[in-house]
């Protein structure tokens, strides 16, 4: 077997059960699959796996003595982190509405101890077949079709992932929502073929900043761009570094335009009131107003006075216009 | 009440609860080349299984014998000893059962221990 690099990673399968038994059983029994295998001894610890190594499939015991394993599998899946594992339950009774209710709990199948080997090795490839297929799915249905990015659905999902790891390690986290300036004239004026473009470079230019940047289309032509352990300051520079690459760009097809865009930035520090995704949203989006009434082509910090020097010639609204 | 194993159609247990015979019992994974070694490992660590249950019989800790008993009843059958999970998961079942322990409990512990032994007995060499 290649041990290449270019293989997709090897899914993971986490076994959760107190019997070391069945451990040394599963590890010599599902050797020659492509899978790795987990091993926890008891649900707490399981858990506790499941969060921090995002096991594609989980094969449960039912009948642990630490914790019923049917409570393991309502806090798999109520649990953001790891309510997308496909889960298989190991059930010793064969009792039916054991069954029932382990599906009914958000389990993908089970499997009767004492289990047949090859039976376990096709129900586990099953499940790692259907898991791969809905993170595909899910991944399609989160990305924007225009501009590639991130959707917005996706963006408040991530949103609140990263700030509540923000406020769980005591971190900072930054957002910027940006807009491009008088995007309705860019349309009107040249054309939505060019307006499609002038997005799509947009969305280049947001996703080929620092790799740990989550870029996202928010709405028509605004954007919000997530900068996880990012401080304001620091948020400030990435904001104007994109500001700078998007009003540099050339226009080959029109060489009179002159695109350019407003960002407003914020961290979780800075948000009036008690830490939130939607504090956040509405602390960056205020500052960005205030950009667009400064005059568009600049950076606002939330809370702070304006940053950016380089501004649009000409008419400069004030703030309060 | 006589317990049979529905896939040997045998009679695992007899009325009093002792094991039908004495005689050592091999795995069915015997001769699974990939399974060798924690077969091995598995009746290599039954003595002490069984010592284990014999000293919780002795002090009354029944919650000690579940857990065993429970622990076999799963893998057993995964080691190739089938008879094992069905009368390991019947201890489990009478030691479970509201208003235990039932008076067969005695027995029903023998015959475990006595199908450890034979497991144990049966170990190649």
């Amino acid at each position: 077997m290649t041990n290449g690099v270019f293989e997709p990673a090897v899914p993971k399968l986490l076994v959760i059960d107190d019997s070391e038994l069945i451990h040394r059983l599963l590890r010599v029994r599902l050797q020659h699959e492509r899978i790795e295998i987990l091993s926890a001894e008891s649900a707490s610890e399981g858990l506790r796996m499941a969060r921090a190594l995002h096991p594609e499939v989980v094969l449960l015991d039912i009948e642990m003595d630490e914790m019923d394993g049917f409570e393991v599998l309502s806090r798999l899946k109520s649990d953001p982190e790891t309510q997308q594992i496909a889960v298989i339950f190991i059930s010793a009774t064969g009792d039916t509405m054991d069954r029932v209710r382990g599906l009914d709990l958000g389990a993908v199948d089970f499997i009767s101890k004492p289990f047949e080997v090859v039976e376990l090795k096709a129900r586990v490839r099953s499940a790692l077949r259907m898991q791969h297929l809905f993170r595909m799915l899910e991944q399609k249905a989160q990305i924007d079709g225009l501009s590639g990015l991130w959707n917005r659905r996706y963006f408040e999902q991530r949103l609140q992932q990263e700030v509540s790891e923000a406020i769980r390690h005591k971190q900072p986290v930054s957002l910027l929502m940006c807009d491009l300036d008088r995007f309705k004239r860019i349309n009107d004026q040249y054309g939505h073929p060019l307006g499609d473009a002038v997005i799509e470079r947009m969305a280049q230019i947001l996703s080929s900043g620092r790799t740990s940047d989550i870029a996202c289309r928010y709405g028509g032509e605004e954007f919000g761009v997530i900068l996880p352990n990012t401080d304001l300051r620091e948020a400030a520079e990435v904001a104007e570094r994109h500001r700078i690459a998007i009003e540099a760009q050339v226009w080959p097809e029109s060489p009179s335009l002159v695109v350019t865009a407003s960002f407003g930035a914020c961290d979780l520090e800075s948000v009036q009131g008690p830490p939130s995704p939607e504090a956040l949203v509405a602390c960056a989006d205020a500052a960005l107003y205030q950009a667009k009434a400064r005059g568009r082509n600049c950076v606002q910090l939330f809370g702070r006075e304006g940053t950016s020097p380089r501004r649009e010639q000409g008419s400069e609204s004030k703030p309060s216009a | 009440m006589i317990q049979v194993n529905r896939s040997s159609g045998r009679s695992v247990v007899g009325d009093n609860g002792a094991p039908m015979s004495g005689a050592p019992i091999h795995s069915r994974f015997a001769s699974d080349p990939e399974m060798r070694e924690i077969v091995a490992l598995f009746v290599a660590e039954l003595p002490a299984r069984i010592g284990e249950l014999h000293a919780a019989w002795r002090t009354g800790d029944l919650d000690r014998i579940r857990i065993m008993a429970h622990q076999l009843k799963g893998a057993g059958g995964g080691y190739g000893f089938p008879d094992l999970s069905t009368l390991a998961g019947e201890l489990e079942a009478a030691i479970r059962a509201p208003g235990a322990p039932s008076p067969d409990l005695d027995a029903r512990v023998r015959a475990f221990a006595a199908m450890l032994t034979s497991i144990a007995e049966g170990a190649d060499r």
